[in-house]
């Protein structure tokens, strides 16, 4: 039987408390940061290949079925140490402040102190045991970029900026894009459903494409990334475990989506198309699944509400 | 004593002087190397230099290469702020300069290395 995932808000103290324990179970394994790898890895092939060239997780229509395989595959983990435990997300809709229990000294700590922005509150302050591993250094002679390794700095601390460098997007912003009738459209990179009548749902989530009377280029998705700030701005998100109750809620997006268009394909491109996944190209890295598979996302868990 | 604790130190002085950011602009001939013309200032007491890489856009803090990546001629995101994007590579460079909050990026073996 499919689990449940719930808003963090609705969860007890104990499945906080699971959660939380089955994370730091992951991050002591190794298991935590070769996700976070991962996710770096496909961001710098994708972005690479952003105009033409094979993409998966980002600047694509496969945004949200990759990011449902990430999801999957990370909760697998996670209950993989606990059964008990599901994958939580955050409604930052309406759950916006930074008294939020989100970021409680019992669930995810709280903001960035003043000056170098680290985290010292909570089970991922660097006091407490949490070390960002990322910091990928290439050893061999290929392009590092092609590799997948990025710089990054020398901080081996999580860092949070929050509300410091933007607004999240507001309930009035997510409505204007559920409302959109078409998941993607060609070129199906990060100009897609740029101009009337704006078909791409999965772009303006993405927050690549705005509306003519939107002002910056980064909501939804990308207001979450840039307001919750510090490692959740950089390529290395991953590295804050908020980075999975974001997107979780931006998995239920895709759910919300489909029940408000029944009559249209709940995926796109659906004959194979160079660069992107079709609906039935399966996922890399993982090569186990085809969007077409992680389109109904029931078969595997459902949200509370 | 360090370049970039004497950058630092550079940039103090400048703050005192009421100048929150020293430039100083350079012409492609005095580096033979840049493909086009290079531009170079200190910024929060960091060496920001914008030049072309193998005809790519490129930055560097304090000597070291910041991954970049062109979406249009005004859209570029960095490894340091990859889900916002700046108006051109100096901007993406100081953003990724107030976001390293004194620390600094990590060498990107030979590609990174000037």
């Amino acid at each position: 039987m499919a689990h449940v995932r719930k808003n963090h808000l609705d969860m007890t103290d104990r499945e906080r408390r699971a959660f939380i324990d089955a994370v730091l179970e992951l991050k002591r394994r190794g298991v935590y940061d070769e996700f976070v790898r991962l996710h770096i890895r496909m961001n710098s092939s994708d972005y690479i290949n952003k105009d033409d060239g094979p993409r998966y997780g980002h600047i694509n229509p496969g945004l949200m079925p990759w990011h449902r395989q990430y999801l999957l595959e990370f909760e697998k983990a996670l209950r993989w140490v606990d059964p008990s435990v599901t994958l939580p997300y955050w409604d930052w809709t309406t759950d916006r402040g930074t008294d939020s229990p989100l970021w409680g000294e019992d669930f995810l700590g709280g903001n960035g102190r003043p000056g170098d922005g680290r985290v010292t509150t909570g089970p991922f302050a660097f006091a407490n045991g949490w070390r960002i591993n990322t910091s990928v250094v290439p050893d061999g002679p290929e392009d590092p970029w092609l590799e997948g390794n990025y710089t990054h700095d020398d901080r081996p601390y999580l860092i949070r900026d929050l509300g410091g460098l933007g607004e999240l997007s507001t309930a009035e912003e997510l409505e204007e894009t559920l409302a959109l009738p078409v998941y993607d459209s060609p070129p199906w990179n990060h100009t897609s459903g740029y101009e009337p009548p704006f078909e791409s749902f999965r772009n303006h989530v993405e927050g690549y494409a705005m509306f003519p009377w939107e002002e910056n280029i980064g909501k939804l998705h990308g207001s979450v990334h840039v307001w919750v700030g510090g490692h959740m701005l950089y390529i290395g998100s991953p590295n804050d475990p908020v980075f999975f109750l974001h997107h979780a809620f931006i998995d239920k997006l895709w759910a919300l989506w489909q029940e408000e268009h029944p009559g249209v394909p709940h995926y796109l491109p659906v004959e194979p198309t160079p660069g992107v996944p079709s609906l039935h190209t399966l996922l890399a890295p993982w090569n186990t699944m085809t969007p077409a598979d992680l389109v109904d996302h029931t078969p595997f868990y459902t949200y509370d509400v | 004593m360090r370049r970039r604790e004497l950058l630092k130190w550079t940039a103090g002085a400048t703050v005192m002087a009421g100048l929150p950011v020293a430039l100083v602009l350079r012409g492609p001939e005095l580096f033979a190397g840049a493909e086009s013309g290079e531009y170079t200032e200190t910024y929060q007491g960091r060496e920001i230099r914008v030049t072309t890489v193998a005809g790519e856009d490129a930055v560097f803090v304090d000597g070291r290469r910041l991954h970049l990546m062109k979406f249009a001629d005004d859209a570029y995101l960095s490894s340091m702020c990859h889900y916002r994007m700046a108006p051109n590579p100096l901007d993406a460079a100081r953003t990724a300069v107030r976001e390293l909050r004194g620390a600094d990026l990590l060498p990107i073996g030979h590609a990174g290395h000037n």
